[in-house]
């Protein structure tokens, strides 16, 4: 199946004043491997930018994205087959270039910035070598200018002392830092052509929105930029276009206004209504789009009934004054958690928000009762974990499950999916006999076809394995299920599913749900009530609507302005 | 201040180990059966009479119970005393350090072969053609797995008897060095060059490599100016390896081509029993290991900003 592309004309202007594109393609395509084993996966996709244009590339994992992205540059890797009816760069035909070629281009005439600076920085070597590598590979600047050059491009990326940050090592930078730092070495010798693959995607929303301007600021002028992103929200305050991919082909191409608030297409459709946010309270994020994925929900745009949970039931978990500290690596004691107090009620969902480092993976344990809080105590069942394990109540121990972001890593990856639920099937005390009947009821509860219980983890799709992980916790008929960042490694639509199954459980079994993500817009899709985190203190807690709107803390509203704003769809509000 | 702080705790320990090999190689002389005063007169052969052999017991001790015996040879090697050779009639420094001087170079050479070789071959080779990699580790396995005598005969079998390139054997000149310095750093390579080419291509899988390539540096160079020194810190960890094999090499290779050195002195010590030169050659290893891995230790943290703590 090839999925037609929709293109429309960009904004009109005069011939004269549109200077030529500075990358070109045309007909591309790409393949890698030999004989059996060869795979196409870009077919025939045509893309070009302008100077002082932003492109984006938006698409899930898979799509093929970065390697159109690295293709531009001739990166495109080890073994790969690459064929196109016509490539240039800068007006010079860029089709038949090799290594030689490509090396002069690089660095000097196409800046690349690749995601996770920590890992795409040199870890042996001084942030200041690495952003000044550019210039002694391109430049014939002396030690001595080379070394100015680096300080001003640090203190223009907005990086604080750069005298003493271009001697560090990427490791003893933050996040922030390290990315801008990454940045400056891809805008050392001024290039023309600027690619930046997933920017922010492991960032911090806040550090990500700096980011996001800095990079908006670098857009200004005749660079030429190519964003590569999975993220529309993301996209859709720095680029002037964007082209939507999938399966190796553009299906639908525009100016940002036009692709994000009237889609044509309904893979582009599926995308935008895939994205929780306040306004998708309520409702099912999944919508029919013709999809290759069997484990695609076939209800469509089903309103969910009863989403904003006007009473909430009995107390399902207790939370008083929990306080955890941790040895700090100056020998001191750290306080990773401090008297954080809260009360989750029968089938509502309770948000926990915070960035890297807050402490709400440690409250998540300390619900759990895996790990012993300092002070405080959590009540399950009218009892703390400490009586529930005096008596050893099984019953209050098997009434608490967890989900977690990564669910390979719980799983052993020698036992098969059957064999993953049934030892929680076992556990929760079901009879020998009536097993193999109660693993394939919860696999059709979690979507999952039967015929997938003779896989192992490593087959199953990232989506698949978190619905395996979900029915393992429903193994057990808990009544809180603590969720650490259910949907956070997953692609957009792959989130929609699991979230809208999250909300059918809920219905149909009352649970209730602990939520923790850094991601606000998940928060306020699923959450009755939200707490807001900072260094293991309580900053914010109270309804969605009366956290988001009105923020009391200047936290909170830093974090809310960090949430990347989409244009509202044309249909709903009229745009002047 | 750390690095100094490091480097007194590597030595603290090393002088433990050094202890330690003493204490197990006394140990181990103390309990292997035999009459000691009998060996060191020229053993059976030489028919002592009874008052020569009192007299010897009493001038070494032997008739004194363990801990006396222990605690003189401590405090001899302390004074750094190893004692006297029974068959050489000298002290045990002097023989070693007559020795030394052949078998180091030996050494030297077979390192100065052997790095530059596996780095270039590791470097050349990482994620190259899948032919290109299976020829290379073919040959690289051969030589890990092939003993050190048979890779000598073969080179002296060729470039010997055959060729007639270099000499058969002796200490005399460079040329009598070749043959045995590269049968030890063939030893030494194969295994060496395998384990950097996996670690080599493991760091230019990695985004940083990308980053490199992105900025528009060619191939050859991001691979040893950016892959090499990651690649080169877990081969580091093989430098025990490679000492081993030196030392273990150079016995075989020094009886092989009829070298001078310490690994022939140690055979003939052995052979004839002569006890104080193989506690000093045993103590000896033991030191040179110290010593380079203190040395790999600094290496260590002149690579790699993150080791900072000891």
């Amino acid at each position: 199946m090839s999925p037609t592309a929709l293109t429309r004309p960009s904004i009109p202007a005069p011939p004269f004043v549109v200077p030529p594109p500075v990358v070109e393609l045309e007909g591309l395509s790409v393949a890698f491997g030999r004989g059996t084993h060869r795979r196409e996966i870009i077919h025939d996709l045509s893309l070009s930018v302008r100077p002082g244009e932003c492109l984006a590339l938006v698409g899930e994992s898979g799509s093929g994205k970065s390697v159109t992205a690295r293709t531009l540059v001739g990166l495109t890797g080890p073994g790969a087959q690459v064929r196109s009816t016509a490539q240039r760069f800068d007006g010079r035909d860029a089709s038949a270039w090799g290594e030689r070629q490509w090396s002069r281009i690089r660095g000097r005439e196409a800046g690349f910035i690749l995601q996770d600076a920590l890992s795409s920085l040199d870890s042996l070597r001084t942030v200041g070598d690495e952003v000044g590598e550019v210039l002694r590979l391109h430049g014939d600047l002396d030690r001595h200018a080379r070394r100015e050059r680096v300080l001003e491009l640090l203190a223009s990326v907005g990086v604080p002392d750069p005298g003493i940050r271009a001697a560090q090592y990427p490791h003893q930078l933050s996040g922030g830092l390290r990315q801008r730092a990454l940045i400056a070495s891809a805008i050392a010798a001024d290039p023309a052509f600027l690619i930046a693959d997933e920017p922010t995607t492991a960032l911090d929303a806040t550090i990500a929105a700096q980011v996001l301007r800095l990079l908006g600021d670098l857009k200004g002028g005749s660079t030429a930029m190519l964003v590569v992103s999975h993220d529309l929200a993301v996209v859709a305050g720095l680029a002037d276009r964007v082209a939507v991919m999938r399966d190796g082909a553009i299906v639908e191409e525009g100016s940002v206004q036009a692709v994000l608030q009237d889609p044509q297409h309904p893979y582009t459709q599926g995308l935008l209504a895939a994205i929780p946010s306040r306004s998708s309270r309520g409702r099912r994020l999944t919508v029919q789009v013709q999809d290759h994925n069997q484990d695609q929900d076939q209800d469509q745009g089903r309103p969910v009934p009863a989403r904003d949970f006007p009473t909430p039931g009995p107390p399902a978990l207790e939370v008083r004054g929990l306080t955890r500290a941790f040895p700090g690596p100056d020998g001191g004691r750290r306080t990773a958690v401090d008297g954080v107090s809260f009360t989750l009620h029968r089938g509502t969902t309770l948000g926990i928000v915070g960035e890297s480092g807050s402490g709400k993976s440690t409250v998540a344990r300390m619900a759990l009762g895996v790990e012993q809080p300092d002070a405080g105590t959590v009540h399950v069942r009218g009892r703390t974990w400490a009586e529930h394990r005096a008596s050893r109540d099984l019953a209050a121990r098997r009434s608490v499950q967890m989900i977690y972001q990564d669910p390979l890593q719980s799983f052993d990856p020698r036992k098969t999916v059957q064999q993953v639920i049934g030892q929680a099937v076992a556990a929760a005390g079901t009879p020998r006999n009536a097993r193999p009947a109660r693993v394939r009821e919860l696999l059709h509860l979690v979507g999952l076809p039967a015929d997938k219980a003779g896989s192992r983890p490593l087959e199953l799709s990232g989506g698949q394995r978190q619905r395996v992980a979900i029915a393992r916790a429903l193994a057990a008929e808990p009544e809180v299920i603590i969720c650490d960042e259910p949907v956070s490694a997953l692609d957009i639509t792959v989130q929609a599913r699991i979230l809208d199954l999250l909300t059918e459980l809920q219905e149909r079994f009352g649970l209730s749900y602990l939520f923790i993500s850094h991601d606000l817009g998940v928060i306020q899709h699923v959450s009755r009530e939200v707490l807001v985190l900072k260094d293991g203190i309580v900053l914010e807690h109270g309804p969605v609507a009366g956290v988001f709107d009105a923020p009391g803390h200047e936290y909170t509203r830093r974090l809310i302005d960090a949430i990347p704003a989409l244009p509202a769809p044309r249909k709903d509000t009229p745009h002047p | 201040m750390a690095v100094l702080r490091r480097v007194l705790t590597r030595l603290g320990v090393g002088i433990g180990v050094l202890w330690g090999a003493a204490t197990l190689t006394f140990l181990a002389v103390y309990l292997i059966p035999g009459d000691t005063a009998l060996l060191i007169l020229g053993g059976p052969d030489a028919r002592p009479t009874a008052e020569t052999l009192a007299q010897v017991r009493a001038d070494y001790l032997l008739d004194q119970p363990f801990i006396v015996q222990y605690g003189s040879y401590l405090g001899n090697l302390l004074q750094g005393d190893l004692g006297q050779s029974y068959r050489l009639r000298l002290p045990v420094a002097e023989a070693i350090g007559q020795q030394i001087g052949a078998t180091a170079a030996l050494a030297a050479a077979a390192v100065a072969v052997a790095l530059p070789l596996t780095f270039a071959v590791a470097i050349l080779s990482a994620q190259r053609a899948a032919w290109v990699r299976s020829i290379v580790s073919g040959v690289e396995v051969v030589l890990a797995a092939t003993p050190t005598f048979i890779i000598g005969f073969v080179l002296l079998i060729v470039f010997s008897f055959g060729l007639r390139w270099f000499p058969i054997g002796g200490n005399q000149g460079l040329a009598a060095l070749v043959l045995p310095a590269i049968t030890l750093a063939l030893a030494v390579f194969g295994t060496l060059s395998q384990v950097l080419r996996n670690e080599l291509e493991d760091v230019l899988e990695q985004p940083f490599i990308l980053t490199a390539r992105s900025r528009g540096m060619r191939d050859l160079p991001v691979r040893i100016r950016h892959a090499l020194r990651h690649a080169a810190i877990p081969v580091m960890t093989m430098t025990g390896f490679v000492v081993a094999a030196l030392l273990g090499g150079s016995v075989v290779v020094e009886t092989l081509f009829s070298r001078q050195g310490i690994g022939s002195l140690a055979l003939a010590s052995v052979y004839n029993k002569d006890l104080p030169v193989i506690i000093g050659i045993v103590l000896l290893s033991a030191a040179v290991y110290v010593v380079v891995n203190l040395v790999v230790d600094l290496l260590y943290t002149l690579i790699d900003p993150k080791v900072v703590t000891a």
